[in-house]
């Protein structure tokens, strides 16, 4: 063997200690300050503590005038499969050096050259998802929220429940493990999360009797490293909050379908946890039901749950707790913010899961008089009951069949994410201002659970005009700031800029709002449905905002009679990306 | 292009605030002179409380004559010659893009988070009612009409759109044509109406060999 001159290999070695990390090489280090990477977009959220917030101002309210559509690029995955007519678009892009990494619907992935003020399709990694297996067990459209980084993969999920990862230079898939079984009613709509060398992935199915988890898969052994149930087991602690005599708990729903986030000060993933099932049946699943509805603190590297906070104990709305939890040091505390399907906006200490502050956020808010400002409960819930009742006249119940609740089933907020901009100290949600009617019908034991049949113990409809807004909340005190009323729900999501807050409508407008006062400021008709939330990149030295336009989730199908002017918007499947003149 | 199954679930307001009142002022004499028409499939006409789940059987009246009191257009189309045996592509192909969304593969319909679609296995209805279904649809829930002309005029239930209050009758994404109509109720007719559970020959049937669909039929859960 030759001797590398001693000089030369400590001259080498400088070299390289001194260099960055290689293009294409997304390292922990890089995702751990993904916030600093100011023209890239690394992670779901854009950083661990999910801000959704860029640094990038050449976008402000001085240049809004100069706006324009910069280039279009026409996706795939609109058509159908299972119970769905159509596919949509519900995912953050990602971008680096320039590149785009977008997904469709049915979890293809698209990489994206935007140099030159154009985009240009690199290659696209079809992973030919099983469209009758997967879509129909889908309870809420054909979706997938996106991609990750991990060195020069990038790894993605498909409605059917695979992990796959993907070679950024070819486009070809490296390899791809099964993590959700469809046949249990098991499929998986997030984006994976990336800690340490582990790939997170959720779970979506409490419509269809699943029993929710959270899994990590080893990148370098593609092994499992850890499943935490959110449904505990007989015998673990929480299985005391499922009270019957019929093991409901094996169908206890819970799922994880929302990229959560993260905290390296102490190696803590948080992330939500969805409603229990049945949905609206409550009394056949008596108990508190953990750890249904609830936010979860779990260790990163054995996913064992350090803490909890449930917010709608014994849940007979459908008030899942799904939502991205906000990572925030406000007010001289550690917090995790979280804007609850039940129409509340909490915050908690994200050290130990105690109860903070909570406000909250829809006009009109008729299940519970208020949440206890010591515990965080609702002021209705009784310790003593097993099935909970809240204010009797509004909550579904046995006995009230057929009710008005408000707000309505889907939230309050639902899974469109929400920003922050650490600056102001503002948070600001995407607001679905509505009540709906919930229809109760009872489950029966050993009769009702078929797989992948619907497993809801009831419905909701939609007797009553839905609208929305962007609301603007103070971290540090919870207190409203504002309050930007649109024409309909927003169901896309919000990208905040040092001086702007952007979000879709689904009707196709995409807005510009003042940071400050959430004065819109500029609007543009994208003529599509909007169902995904829009990111910034810079490339050439210039900002861009890109958004994913193309009519996806549930609202078509089970929702569209609260907007009926939206029966009108056509699937579709289109990447705009906008910057100035 | 949306396919039949947007509608699945769909309750519209209009609909389920008035149709009650509708129904009892303009449709009860109907109803009296066709009971089969609501009676056949298990839903009263006015509100239905929402979600059915596929398992709970549906009432089974005795059968009227078939094709008693259908308009012409109706009756025309119940007058095409049945589909040969084993001649049931066309009908399935047609079934799967403009039933299966809410009626679900099998047939059996089922409540969940949007719709009360109807069991298909447990249906009553013959030929001509079933016909009639597709073809009319079912004012005040959210089966939607498939013959383009079905309230053009006083059609169906002597009924024209125009004459009813928005939203009490819904209209098909895709329409269909006669012989498309009929095709499909031989379809639902040899194939679903009248079974019990579903199973994996027909899951395969309906789906290849092969699809991991029908992996859940394949040994008990």
């Amino acid at each position: 063997m030759k001797r590398t001159p001693f000089l030369l290999t400590a001259a080498l070695g400088a070299l390289l200690a001194a260099a960055p990390a290689r293009a294409g090489d997304v390292t922990e280090q890089r995702l751990l300050n993904a916030d600093q990477e100011a023209g890239n977009w690394l992670l779901h959220h854009k950083d661990y503590a999910a801000h959704r917030y860029t640094t990038l101002d050449q976008i402000n309210p001085a240049t809004l005038p100069r706006l324009h559509v910069a280039w279009t690029l026409a996706l795939g995955g609109v058509e159908g499969g299972g119970i769905w007519s159509h596919g949509g678009l519900e995912g953050t892009p990602l971008a680096e050096d320039g590149f785009l990494y977008v997904t469709d619907g049915w979890g293809r992935l698209y990489k994206i050259d935007a140099h030159g003020g154009q985009g240009v399709l690199v290659w696209m990694m079809d992973p030919k998802t099983d469209h009758d297996w997967a879509g129909a067990v889908a309870c809420c459209g054909v979706d997938n929220r996106g991609a990750a980084f991990w060195h020069n993969l990038v790894i993605t999920h498909t409605l059917d429940g695979r992990l796959i990862a993907t070679d950024k230079e070819s486009g070809k898939i490296v390899w791809q493990r099964q993590v959700a079984n469809p046949d249990k009613g098991e499929v998986v709509t997030g984006a994976p999360l990336i800690v340490h060398d582990m790939a997170i992935s959720g779970v979506a199915g409490a419509e269809y009797g699943i029993r929710g988890w959270i899994a990590a898969t080893d990148l370098n052994t593609h092994q499992e490293v850890w499943r935490t149930y959110t449904i505990p087991a007989k015998g673990e602690p929480g299985a005391e909050t499922w009270k019957d005599d019929h093991d409901a708990a094996q169908n206890g729903g819970g799922s994880t379908w929302v990229t959560g986030s993260y905290d390296p000060a102490t190696d803590t993933i948080v992330w939500g946890v969805g409603n229990p099932g049945p949905d609206w049946d409550n009394a056949y699943r008596p108990g508190d039901n953990l750890y249904t509805d609830s936010s979860l603190g779990l260790d990163a590297k054995t996913g064992k749950i350090k803490w909890f906070f449930q917010h709608t104990p014994n849940d007979p709305f459908d008030y899942d707790s799904v939502a991205e939890n906000v990572l925030v040091d406000a007010g001289g505390r550690h917090l995790a913010l979280e804007a609850d399907r039940n129409g509340i906006a909490y915050a908690i200490d994200r050290t130990n899961g105690q109860f903070v502050w909570a406000t909250p956020f829809v006009k009109k808010l008729t299940w519970t008089k208020g949440v206890d400002p010591r515990t965080g409960k609702p002021v209705d819930y009784d310790p003593q009951r097993d099935v909970q009742v809240y204010v009797a006249s509004v909550t579904p119940s046995r006995e009230n069949k057929v009710t008005m609740i408000c707000p309505g089933n889907m939230g309050g907020k639902n899974w469109p994410p929400t920003a922050y901009n650490p600056d102001l100290g503002t948070w600001y949600i995407p607001v679905i201002e509505s009540c709906n009617r919930i229809t109760v019908q009872e489950t029966i034991p050993g009769k009702s659970y078929k797989p992948r049949e619907f497993f809801t113990g009831g419905g909701p409809s939609d007797p009553e005009r839905i609208t929305g807004s962007l609301t603007a909340i103070d971290a540090a005190t919870g207190r409203i700031t504002g309050k930007a009323e649109t024409r309909y729900p927003l169901l896309g999501g919000v990208l905040a800029t040092p001086s702007l807050v952007l979000t879709g409508e689904p009707d196709g407008t995409f807005h510009a709002f003042d940071a400050k006062t959430l004065q819109p400021l500029w609007q543009f008709p994208t003529g599509a449905g909007i169902s995904a939330p829009p990111m910034a990149f810079m490339v050439d030295g210039k900002e861009y905002i890109a958004l994913l336009v193309g009519l996806g989730g549930a609202w078509d199908k089970w929702f569209i009679d609260a907007t009926p002017e939206l029966k009108r918007i056509q699937p579709s499947s289109m990447l705009y990306v906008f910057g100035i003149d | 292009m949306r396919f039949r199954n947007f509608w699945c679930g769909r309750r519209r307001l209009a609909a389920r605030l008035i149709s009650a009142f509708f129904w009892a002022s303009f449709l009860l004499p109907l109803l009296l002179a066709a009971p089969l028409l609501a009676a056949g499939s298990g839903e009263g006409p006015g509100p239905s409380p929402a979600p059915q789940p596929s398992s709970q059987p549906a009432p089974q009246p005795a059968s009227p004559p078939a094709g008693a009191d259908l308009p012409p257009a109706i009756a025309a189309i119940a007058a095409i010659p049945d589909a040969a045996p084993g001649d049931l592509a066309q009908g399935q192909r047609l079934y799967r893009a403009n039933c299966a969304g809410c009626h679900k593969w099998h047939g059996g319909g089922g409540g969940g988070y949007g719709g009360a679609a109807l069991s298909l296995r447990a249906t009553a209805l013959e030929r001509p009612q079933i016909i009639e279904t597709i073809a009319c649809g079912r004012p005040g829930t959210g089966m939607p009409y498939h013959l383009r002309d079905a309230y053009a005029g006083a059609g169906c239930y002597g009924l024209a759109e125009k004459d009813l209050p928005a939203g009490m009758v819904l209209e098909a994404n895709n329409f269909l044509r006669p012989a498309e109509i009929a095709a499909i109720a031989d379809y639902v007719i040899a194939t679903i109406k009248g079974r019990g559970e579903p199973t994996l020959a027909e899951c395969r049937a309906f789906f290849g060999e092969g699809s991991r669909v029908c992996d859940i039929y394949e040994k008990p859960q």
